[in-house]
């Protein structure tokens, strides 16, 4: 049986539908032509995921988003407030911040000495006399980048007439906001850059198709073969993969799976219990989770059963991804290449609940294993590698990753040939071409119900 | 062999974590950090255009120069970001009772 998929809807009956069936041809893929469109209509009016606001503790504290061959700077003012703005000094262009985060008095571009103030306002400049035109904070501030935070999460739109983040998020924010997720914190930021179109690594989150073949170690911890998948306005999606269950394409294990005995012996539940009886467990993690809930400042009381044991993905479009569970979430997602159609910078953050808030001494009950980042702990490092360092064992983005990441350059390399013309798609692969066609209605021009009078 | 002269520098109490100290000792800027880790002591003047890093903050384990925004590991003085390439000279730390004291002849 396929999985099943459900076109939703926006508040103000905005329509996931899109009127059309596009073809999945590879020059989408490879086309540097394609990618100048991709970034004219959709890069450049789209709001995207920059950072976390927690990286923004302090005034003066910044992070540079990249971008194709934009650089964004943002950064916490001396106001209070985030500011962001385009990484080139008005003078004559250079790019003042070379490093990708730190934090600052003034803004000062290392070339000639131009100063501004941490919210981008011109501030001085030295031997001003010397220009013969009067130099004015109103013409030559740093140029400003749309900018909204929700849950913890900073967004950007260099498109200064795009609507508010919530027009565009609609229902997606509101279905998400009781996992706190400002309250979680930083375990792991890596990059790690592929030979492959940021399409093609989007593509792959996208379906759940490959897991059986690719991820077999699945089958023992969720039921990907009848997730539910969600179709929203914009070109958004969403999939929901019951967890603390098995693939029903196998039989049912007598026998506690191995990944799961550490699950249940820190909530205190007695694996042996479950013997004969694993198709029990996911109900009886979601009743000893809400009994938890109250001894455990960890936010169980404002989720549902499903939030307490399952595993839900987000796609906004057009690069960002979610994987969300009760006490962990990765955020992830492909970023163009500056000029090569082949290749992209693939992000993944990843946060948990602070270990504070998820394991009593006392009685011994830790609600996840693995959780071990105190809220107090120092920021981990931007790891950034190539795929052969993830190959060789030398890095991981976790196991699941990791095997993406070895196949998809072969994908990439698969769609150049001339005994490859366009993709063909399966029910289960819906939300690729959910994603395409509204991919193709971007670069015709801005959704209607997104357009400003 | 190392020689060693450590001179008196701060009082622990005057210097909580996050905080930085400039000593001048024997014709050197040395700057003092407390971290979570504990106290640390690197070169005060920036290895690429001897900007006082004084006046620059202190991020967990990096002190960033206000000038052209280089970072070093306060830890052992390894720039760690551009524009400097070049390590800061890092002094040995000893704490006895409340004095922090610097080795600054390392």
């Amino acid at each position: 049986m396929p999985q099943t998929t459900i076109p939703g809807s926006f508040p103000g009956e905005i329509s996931a539908q899109s009127p059309r069936q596009t073809k999945l041809e590879k020059h989408h893929f490879t086309d540097t032509d394609f990618m100048a469109r991709e970034w004219e209509k959709v890069w450049t009016r789209t709001w995207l995921f920059a950072g976390l606001e927690s990286d923004l503790e302090d005034a003066g504290d910044y992070f540079i988003y990249e971008l194709g061959r934009e650089s964004i700077v943002v950064m916490r003012n001396n106001h209070g407030d985030i500011s962001a703005f385009y990484n080139a000094c008005q003078h004559r262009g250079n790019r003042i911040f070379t490093n990708e985060s730190g934090s600052v008095n003034d803004v000062v571009c290392p070339y000639h000495g131009w100063r501004y103030e941490t919210d981008g306002t011109l501030k001085e400049v030295p031997d001003r006399e010397r220009f013969s035109e009067e130099i004015t904070a109103q013409q030559r501030s740093l140029k400003p980048v749309r900018h909204e935070v929700w849950s913890g999460f900073v967004w950007i739109n260099m498109d200064m007439n795009a609507p508010p983040l919530s027009a565009y998020l609609g229902s997606l924010m509101t279905d998400l906001e009781p996992y706190q997720f400002e309250k979680r914190v930083l375990t792991k930021h890596q990059t790690v850059l592929l030979d492959a179109n940021w399409k093609t690594v989007k593509d792959n989150f996208l379906e759940q198709y490959h897991v059986d073949f690719i991820h077999p170690q699945h089958a023992s911890m969720v039921d990907c073969c009848n997730s539910t998948n969600f179709l929203w306005p914009y070109g958004h999606s969403s999939t929901k993969v019951e967890g603390f269950t098995t693939n029903p394409r196998y039989p049912m294990p007598e026998q506690v799976p191995d990944y799961m005995r550490p699950l249940l012996e820190g909530l205190q539940l007695n694996p042996a219990d479950f013997q004969g009886r694993v198709g029990d467990i996911r109900k009886a993690v979601q009743a000893r989770k809400r009994e938890l809930a109250q001894q455990f400042s960890c936010g169980y009381d404002l989720l549902d059963d499903e939030q307490l044991t399952d595993v839900w993905q987000y796609d906004f479009f057009p690069n960002l991804f979610m994987t969300i569970q009760a006490e962990e979430l990765s955020i992830y997602g492909p970023r163009p290449h500056p000029s090569d159609p082949n290749k992209c910078f693939f992000d993944k953050w990843t946060l948990q609940l602070p270990s504070e808030s998820c394991s009593d001494p006392k009685t011994g009950i830790v609600l996840h294993p693995g959780l071990e980042t105190s809220k107090h702990d120092e920021r981990p490092e931007h790891d950034i590698f190539d795929r052969d360092a993830v190959l060789n064992g030398e890095h991981s983005l976790t196991i699941t990753f990791d095997q993406d990441i070895n196949y998809l350059p072969d994908m990439q390399a698969g769609m150049h040939s001339r005994g490859f013309d366009h993709a063909l798609l399966n029910q289960d692969e819906a939300r690729i071409q959910h994603f395409h066609d509204w991919l193709a209605n971007w670069l015709e021009s801005v959704p209607e119900a997104l357009k400003q009078n | 062999m190392t020689n060693a002269n450590y001179e008196f520098a701060a009082h622990v109490k005057d210097l909580p974590v996050g905080k930085t100290k400039c000593i001048v000792a024997s014709d050197k800027e040395i700057l003092l950090c407390h971290i979570a880790e504990g106290f640390f002591a690197v070169d005060n003047l920036c290895s690429h255009a001897a900007e006082r890093l004084s006046a620059g903050k202190l991020k967990g384990h990096k002190i960033l120069c206000p000038l052209h925004g280089a970072a070093f590991d306060v830890r052992d003085g390894c720039a760690l970001s551009r524009p400097a390439t070049l390590p800061l000279r890092s002094y040995g730390v000893r704490v006895e009772g409340d004095d922090i004291l610097i080795n600054t002849d390392p």
